[in-house]
């Protein structure tokens, strides 16, 4: 959405060291018990170190040149390492997980992001984590609605579900009644978009994320809550989140011209989501729901998603597994909603698991606007070659929604056209990993 | 010291009673000439369950080998560890060291004998725990001959029972018994299960599918005995008759009384398993 010039609420500077002090303060008063449940494949041993690397070679080809004439063919190369020790029997441990990517095309996709620094102490009943971290919260396979605390890496992948490093300390309690999750969030991190290099940015030219740690948009620290469990068959998750929307809103930063790209500036407010996720699994069906509310600076708004995913076990009389699914997506801001979101939308899935030797499976499935008629085709596939290698292959389609123009702000306004921001980035991605 | 030593005496003498009293009971349900086929049947698996019940956990390490029907090959590692339930079913998890791209990846399975299990997938690049339905149990167990339901624990309501009687198998002698599965998601009609006579260790096991033809054998050797009761196999063999395919299991030996509570098999130790 393109919104009215906000009234800023102050430069975000990097978060000052001052910050951090009530929550180290917060650390030391909590117990630390030295010998507690910690990993069962931790007892016995001494101190244990692991460490993982993967190298990935993504090529990404687009049938068309984007809208501001952008490259088809996309070359890029990326590195992931994951470091961990633990001691104490398990009950401390580090893990590090730095990310590297060097894009051909697009240098804003070129760069490093720590995924994970964190410490961990286990002990009896709690759990406490302190540093960047990645923590997913959800049940629905459309889209992560209720999943907030983590900004999205969407220069990485425009299906949201690469994630960037959030600063958080968080406390979990493991109570008969469900698992509590208390997390103190200090500083924010941008949303990455590419550059007019790279693509599915449309006729605009996006400010570039400023890198590192942020003040949060409050001013304040941002927080949140979590109560999930069991009960029965009914997984249930119950969220409270007051702190910096991760979903920018855009304003324009320079004069609108005909034929110029539109320069937008992502802007970050403050805001409060109540959440609930569910997941009830009877026999081969599992119902799936996100709901929540926010609230805040922007007008609040309610959305869900809901659906079913139901398993076939050994379909075709083969060992394949497959599974159907289907989900609806609300929103009620209706037209309303930002760049790129579903707001009265049906998708439907297939997920085929093969049972070979080569762990082969896809995912294939549409995200339909049944009142314009514009859909979202994407796929996803991957089989193990050898030991060490994974083969890749992923594609996705935008069909229905006209090209937006460089320069024409009235296309924007059209019902059901934000879509055609990226009308010519239909894509197919190869990506060949080695493990080591 | 002497209060240790003392308590550890009397809980061997208890262990070993209760071994005795399984075989006893089992012997006259046996003899008694007015039991039926189910109640013999079922007190064989009773016995069997007895005798292994106090294994408190344990925690081990399989490697798995993977035949397809065209001679190729694969190979799996990963780690189990099991908590054995008090007054509920046994909880187990599982987590994946090869081949590296699944590394990391983790189950957790919570057995229920009155109900279905639960079940918990974590994803390690997601960071993301995902309950997943019972009725997987019966596919193929990543990618192998073995389905999960073959693999955990046995619980003895999960089936009913029918003993046969007297088999060699092998060079020893064998319990015969036959079971159905009452889980109605289960892949078997019914399987065939041969308990040695003496340990009542299970030491084959015929599977035969829903249309009820023969599908599977499950083979167990180098048995390995922890406290003179609780037998494990360090080699298993299943091979499917229907597709050639085959999967065996090379099990380090059990590491038991590892001291482990609920919240190892929590999902959020799920999340840390490695």
């Amino acid at each position: 959405m393109i919104s009215a010039p906000l009234p800023c609420s102050g430069r975000a500077d990097r978060v000052q060291g001052a910050h951090l002090v009530p929550l180290l303060l917060l650390v030391l008063a909590l117990p630390l018990q030295a010998v507690a449940a910690a990993s069962p494949f931790a007892r016995d041993t001494g101190p244990r170190s692991e460490f993982d690397a993967s190298v990935t070679l993504q090529l990404r080809a687009f049938p068309e040149e984007g809208l501001l004439g952008e490259q088809r063919v996309h070359p890029s190369l990326a590195l992931e390492f994951e470091y961990f020790r633990e001691w104490n029997q398990g009950a401390d441990s580090f893990t590090l997980v730095p990310f590297f990517r060097y894009d051909v095309r697009d240098d804003r996709r070129s760069r490093g992001d720590l995924r994970e620094a964190f410490l961990t102490h286990v002990g009896d009943g709690f759990e406490i984590h302190a540093g960047l971290r990645r923590v997913f919260w959800g049940q629905t396979e459309s889209k992560h609605l209720v999943d907030v605390l983590n900004q999205v890496d969407l220069i990485e992948n425009v299906d949201e579900e690469d994630r960037l490093g959030q600063p958080m300390l968080s406390l979990t309690l493991l109570r008969d009644w469900g698992v509590i999750e208390a997390y103190v969030l200090p500083g924010f991190r941008e949303r990455t978009f590419a550059s007019t290099d790279g693509r599915f940015t449309g006729p605009f030219e996006i400010a570039e994320a400023r890198s590192g740690i942020r003040r949060v948009a409050s001013g304040r620290v941002d927080w949140a809550l979590r109560w999930s469990h069991l009960i029965g068959e009914v997984e249930l998750g119950l969220a409270w989140f007051d702190g910096t929307n991760r979903e920018p809103e855009f304003e324009p930063a320079t004069a609108v011209e005909a034929g110029v790209p539109i320069r937008l500036q992502p802007r970050y407010r403050a805001m409060t989501q109540a959440s609930l996720d569910a997941q009830y699994i009877r026999g081969d069906w599992a119902w799936k729901l996100e709901l929540l509310r926010r609230g805040g600076d922007s007008p609040s708004h309610v959305a869900f998603v809901a659906g079913f995913e139901r398993t076939l076990i050994g379909v075709f009389d083969t060992r394949a597994d497959l599974g159907l699914l289907a989900e609806y997506l609300y929103d009620d801001r209706g037209r309303r909603t930002p760049l790129l979101s579903f707001a009265n939308d049906v998708f439907l899935g297939l997920r085929l698991a093969f049972n070979d030797l080569a762990d082969s499976d896809l995912l294939a499935g549409v995200i339909v606007d049944h009142r314009s008629g514009r859909q979202v085709w994407s796929l996803e596939a991957g089989t193990r070659l050898g030991q060490h290698w994974r083969l890749a292959f992923e594609g996705r389609a935008f069909r229905g929604a006209r090209a937006l123009r460089p320069g024409v702000l009235e296309d924007l306004t059209e019902p059901g056209r934000q879509w055609g921001a990226i009308a010519r980035d239909d894509y197919l991605q190869v990506e060949l990993t080695r493990f080591f | 010291m002497a209060r240790g030593l003392g308590w550890t005496v009397a809980i061997a003498a208890l262990v070993l009673a209760t071994a005795a009293s399984a075989h006893d009971e089992l012997a006259g349900a046996l003899t008694d000439p007015e039991a039926s086929a189910e109640t013999r049947g079922q007190a064989v698996a009773e016995a069997a369950e007895r005798i292994d019940a106090g294994f408190a956990d344990s925690l081990v390490a399989v490697r798995m080998v993977l035949h397809d029907a065209r001679g190729s090959r694969s190979e799996r590692e990963m780690r189990i560890a099991t908590l054995e339930g008090v007054d509920t079913g046994d909880r187990s998890l599982i987590v994946f060291d090869s081949p590296r791209d699944q590394r990391g990846t983790a189950l957790l399975t919570w057995n229920h004998a009155e109900s279905e299990d639960d079940q918990w997938l974590y994803l390690p690049a997601l960071r993301r725990v995902k309950k997943i339905a019972a009725r997987n149990r019966s596919g193929p167990f990543v990618g192998s001959e073995f389905a999960f339901e073959d693999l955990t624990s046995e619980e003895v309501s999960n089936y009913t029972w029918s003993y046969v009687g007297r088999v060699a198998c092998d060079e020893r002698e064998c319990l015969k018994v036959e079971r159905e599965p009452v889980e109605r998601w289960s892949g078997y009609s019914r399987q065939e299960v041969f308990y040695d006579v003496e340990t009542l260790r299970i030491e084959r096991i015929e599977y035969y599918d829903r249309r009820g033809s023969h599908l599977k054998s499950l083979r167990s050797a180098d048995w390995r005995v922890h406290a003179d009761r609780h037998w494990r196999p360090g080699y298993m063999d299943m091979v499917n008759h229907q597709t050639g395919r085959r999967t065996e299991l090379f099990w380090a030996p059990h590491a038991f009384g590892n001291g482990f509570g609920p919240d190892d098999f929590s999902t959020t130790a799920l999340q840390r398993a490695r």
